[in-house]
């Protein structure tokens, strides 16, 4: 093979490389400051100047911009507890701990409505309207069909992401909420 | 030996190379193509803009369906620019964004007792200690020094309850974001 050949190859290889290991870091992999708890990543440093660069870029590559870390913290689930897809055709049951929080947000996005940039088929409760339990803490079900309660209806196909947003929590409750999951996900059926 | 590792070599450099380019360059190339859209939306220049429908998606693919977001593009090196925030009952956050998707500046309800905020945006200014300049209120306006050419500030607000929607809309709305000519930008200073 020519020196040519080899040097285009070593490019090649490298840029990919380069590109692939960013995006991964990205998603919240490795030393890339995101933290598992349970089902859930969160960026607890996001907005910071001194947060890590992946931080800012995991949240513009997905579209959006870096939420305050003062604001708000943000969970955000695409698989349930036992580490399956989250998916259209399943129910599942969300049993959130007591929320530390002023208040907060679930969202579900529809995977193909994020990529697509469409907001018709995004589902949210606040605990402004939810059925909260003695201390604080909310049970939430994904379904194709009502249920009573807290109900978030499921999308008629694909995948779907949760997104749990708190708001004006404390410095305290942040450590305490950033040192358990924040709810727990189990699949209860597939169709 | 050293010949044979000399390509692979070569390829994990270009690797390096990309990967720290890509995470430090992409952010910034994402956010300036953000603030190019969202300046061609806030008319006459910088005016403040209620974000609606689709538009929401040049700050989120993953929105708050209940949240309402209003912008102002702030470049500061054409002069200072006043904003005035008609704030609604309830939450609301500001939140001033760097070029490159840093988050400068933030705020909420819970800081501010008022239903009016008027917030200065300038360059920031070299300090006779040599520490970077901080936000201060000056004559009842909070004064923002900015070291980024371009900004983003982000006024929220969220409405769950359907009723509320056309009166915190109105309040909302009514906001406004301006260059100050220099006869005002004198009085602010020497306030």
């Amino acid at each position: 093979m020519s020196g040519l050949l080899k040097f285009l190859v070593a490019v090649a290889v490298g840029l990919t490389a380069g590109y692939f290991s960013a995006t991964y870091m990205a998603s919240g992999h490795g030393f890339s400051g995101a933290v598992r708890l349970g089902a859930w990543t969160a960026w607890p440093q996001s907005g910071r100047e001194d947060a890590s660069p992946y931080s800012r870029l995991h949240f513009l590559m997905r579209g959006q911009l870096p939420p305050s870390h003062f604001n708000r913290l943000e969970f955000e689930a695409t698989e349930d507890d036992a580490g399956n897809p989250l998916k259209a055709g399943c129910t599942y049951r969300i049993v959130s701990t007591s929320l530390l929080a002023r208040w907060w947000t679930m969202t579900l996005y529809p995977e193909e409505d994020v990529r697509k940039g469409r907001f018709g088929g995004v589902r949210e409760i606040s605990s402004r309207t939810a059925i909260l339990g003695r201390n604080g803490s909310a049970t939430f079900d994904i379904s194709r069909q009502p249920r009573p309660g807290n109900w978030l209806q499921a999308p008629t196909g694909g995948r779907f992401i949760l997104v749990f947003r708190l708001f004006g929590s404390t410095p305290l409750a942040r450590e305490k909420l950033l040192s358990r999951p924040p709810a727990r996900i189990v699949r209860e059926a597939c169709r | 030996m050293m010949s044979r590792l000399f390509w692979p070599g070569i390829a994990l450099l270009v690797a390096v190379i990309a990967h720290v380019a890509y995470v430090l360059y992409m952010p910034r190339v994402d956010m300036r193509e953000r603030l190019d859209a969202l300046a061609r939306l806030s008319q006459p220049a910088g005016a403040f803009h209620v974000l609606e429908g689709q538009e929401t998606a040049l700050l989120a693919r993953t929105p708050l369906r209940h949240m309402l977001h209003g912008i102002c593009v702030i470049e500061p090196d054409r002069g200072q620019v006043e904003m005035i925030a008609h704030l609604p009952v309830g939450y609301w956050s500001l939140t001033v964004y760097s070029d490159s998707g840093d988050v400068i500046y933030t705020l909420n309800d819970r800081h501010v007792d008022a239903d009016r905020l008027s917030v200065i945006f300038r360059m920031r200014k070299e300090t006779l200690s040599g520490l970077p300049e901080v936000p201060r209120l000056r004559a009842g306006k909070l004064v923002v020094p900015l070291a980024s050419k371009r900004a983003l500030a982000v006024l929220r607000t969220y409405i769950d309850v359907p009723g509320l929607r056309k009166r915190i809309l109105r309040t909302f709305a009514s906001s406004t974001c301006r260059v100050l000519p220099p006869s005002a930008v004198e009085s602010t200073s020497a306030s």
